[in-house]
């Protein structure tokens, strides 16, 4: 659904700026500024360019790579063709609001409200933060800044291993920590399908991880001996583990409570 | 703090500076003066050649902040000396060309004033919500950490910012040689301001508002001198902002990045060079309008090698051409 709302959002915005121009050209003709009129040309023009299969083939036999319309949506300058054409159609307006056409009025603000609402973030913030899961919760960025804290006051650059979210949080807050992985430096993102850049045993233990996110407490004291294996100093899990386990394993914790209530475990390979 | 201010103080008097004497060059051409908006913006666009120069030949050499800090230090130097000469050169040989026709603008009505009002309180709202990062998101990018690893081992491209250990597999040349990172670890390492702010605060509301002095030229150049200008350049200026306002729901729209991540490459370009290039275009600048399709190159990859401005660029010569000769044919 969301993505469906994501085309509909880029294809409004483009939809209400050539209508907009329409518009323009329409009532004033001759009269238009011939720069305004080149300039919706050219974003025609690009637009076609954008939706034949055609251009998709003919990229892809030049340059050897197949291209996704979103990648390459910039070659129309969106938002000044969209600046152009409101303001020379509420130019017009203008002038006809002051020679009592209120219809016309009426009609193009309704256009105008009619974008405003497609284009929709402006009311709704939730959906706006949806797809941000690599932002860390309080909790998880308070553990990340503790243990930045403690690398920097120990003078040496710990060995960390924590989900996701932990371990983006970490290096944006410190270039003194170092992780057994971090989010790939292609796409920004912390991706399984990343084939070749970490062994397959390192994204055994992050899948062990994100289990461990599903309830699964009990994989805590193997993903934090497997960490130790790979050179981690500090193993950070959630709160819910068992902490007899990490006893029984012989492993050193300390409980962490966030000033939000959520609560971690970090286990510790060795170090004070 | 105080570094800091005399950071801000830098970036703002290098760009006016050095802009102004870049279009007042321009301006021995086409005879038509740029304005302060337009000055600011070119002297952002330096700023990018500047510090993609001073990048390029660190990468090549040595890969040490402190090297480049040097280097984009002394071209700073020639640069703001040889901008002082010229300027001064240039300001007297432009004053003596005055423009003869001075156009009589008619009083503004209180619409029109009403309106005005409405786009300063929106462009206050915006470099606002820039400055002080309210909708920072840093998914998907790490200029961040690449700027910390940077700075604190003082060498480009050797340590994989997002592990924080040496990388596994080596980095494109084509990503070495953006500049951005380059620029934003010299700031931090010769004014001593945290990263943090540099990337999330300081430089986002730098471009931001170049690329709002943008917006106003390429107002100016459509609307200046006819019928209800106050009135259709503040809805311009209105309308721009809540397209970058309203286009927050997904990461492909553009505009995006406009609010979010003001400070990556991709954002400049459609805030600061497209709007640019398009000005410069309208103002027949041709030449001129070449820098923003070079400064795309420094500052993002040009997707597939193709380039947005270089497209705008090829596009709209012709468009033109096509528009005038039409009109041309219908008047016959």
């Amino acid at each position: 659904m969301i993505h469906f709302r994501e085309c509909i959002v880029l294809n409004a915005s483009l939809f209400v700026s050539l209508i907009a121009g329409y518009t323009v050209l329409k009532k004033t003709g001759r009269k238009t500024d011939d720069r305004i009129k080149a300039l919706l040309l050219l974003a025609c023009i690009s637009f076609v360019l954008l939706i034949f299969p055609v251009s998709a083939s003919v990229i892809r036999i030049v340059f050897g790579t197949y291209y996704d319309v979103p990648d390459i949506w910039g070659i129309i300058p969106l938002i000044p063709l969209g600046g152009v054409c409101v303001s020379a159609m509420a130019g017009e307006l203008f002038k006809d609001f002051s020679g009592e056409k209120k219809s016309t009025v009426i009609l193009c603000s309704a256009f105008l409200a009619a974008a405003v609402l497609i284009c929709g973030s402006l009311g709704t913030p939730e959906e706006t933060m949806a797809g941000r899961s690599e932002n860390a919760s309080i909790g998880e960025a308070e553990v990340a800044q503790l243990i930045c804290d403690r690398s920097r006051d120990s003078g040496s650059a710990y060995v960390v291993l924590a989900n996701d979210d932990i371990t983006a949080a970490l290096h944006t807050l410190s270039a003194d920590v170092v992780t057994l992985y971090g989010r790939d430096m292609w796409d920004g993102r912390l991706t399984k399908n990343r084939l070749g850049t970490y062994s397959q045993e390192l994204r055994q233990l992050r899948d062990d991880l994100l289990k461990m996110e599903d309830n699964k407490f009990y994989l805590a004291p193997e993903v934090c001996r497997e960490g130790f294996s790979f050179g981690a100093d500090i193993v950070v899990v959630p709160g819910g583990c068992d902490p007899a386990s990490f006893e029984a394993e012989g492993l050193y914790y300390e409980e962490f409570t966030a000033s939000n209530g959520e609560r971690f475990y970090l286990v510790y390979g060795g170090i004070l | 703090m105080a570094k800091t201010v005399l950071l801000i103080l830098f970036l703002i008097i290098v760009a006016f500076f050095s802009g102004r004497t870049l279009m007042l060059f321009s301006a021995l051409f086409t005879k038509k003066k740029a304005d302060v908006f337009t000055s600011f913006c070119a002297g952002s666009l330096v700023i990018l050649c500047v510090s993609f120069v001073s990048h390029l030949l660190t990468i090549t050499r040595s890969g040490l902040i402190a090297d480049e800090k040097s280097l984009a230090g002394i071209i700073m130097v020639v640069l703001m000396t040889a901008s002082y000469f010229a300027f001064v050169v240039l300001t007297v040989v432009m004053g003596k060309a005055k423009d003869s026709v001075k156009v009589k603008r008619k009083p503004a009505g209180k619409t029109a004033v009403l309106i005005a009002g409405l786009a300063v309180i929106a462009v206050l709202i915006a470099v606002f919500t820039v400055t002080f990062g309210l909708w920072v998101n840093s998914t998907g990018d790490e200029t961040l950490e690449t700027v910390r690893v940077f700075v604190k081992g003082n060498v480009m491209y050797s340590i994989d910012p997002l592990t924080g250990s040496s990388y596994a597999e080596g980095v494109p040349m084509r990503y070495k040689i953006l500049c951005l990172t380059g620029l934003y670890s010299v700031m931090s390492a010769a004014f001593g301001t945290s990263p943090e702010v540099i990337v999330h605060n300081i430089m986002p509301a730098f471009w931001f508002i170049s690329g709002l002095c943008t917006m106003f030229a390429l107002s100016g150049s459509l609307y200046k001198g006819k019928e209800n200008e106050i009135f259709k350049r503040s809805v311009f200026m209105i309308s721009v902002i809540l397209f970058a306002y309203a286009a927050d729901l997904s990461s492909y729209a553009q505009g995006f990045s406009v609010l979010s991540q003001m400070w990556t490459g991709t954002a400049v370009r459609i805030w600061v060079l497209i709007p640019f290039l398009l000005y410069l275009l309208f103002e027949r600048k041709y030449i001129t309008a070449l820098l923003p399709v070079l400064c795309e190159a420094f500052i993002c990859r040009t997707q597939y090698g193709i380039g947005f401005c270089a497209c705008i660029y090829v596009l709209f010569v012709p468009c033109m051409f096509a528009v005038r000769r039409f009109k041309c044919l219908k008047a016959s």
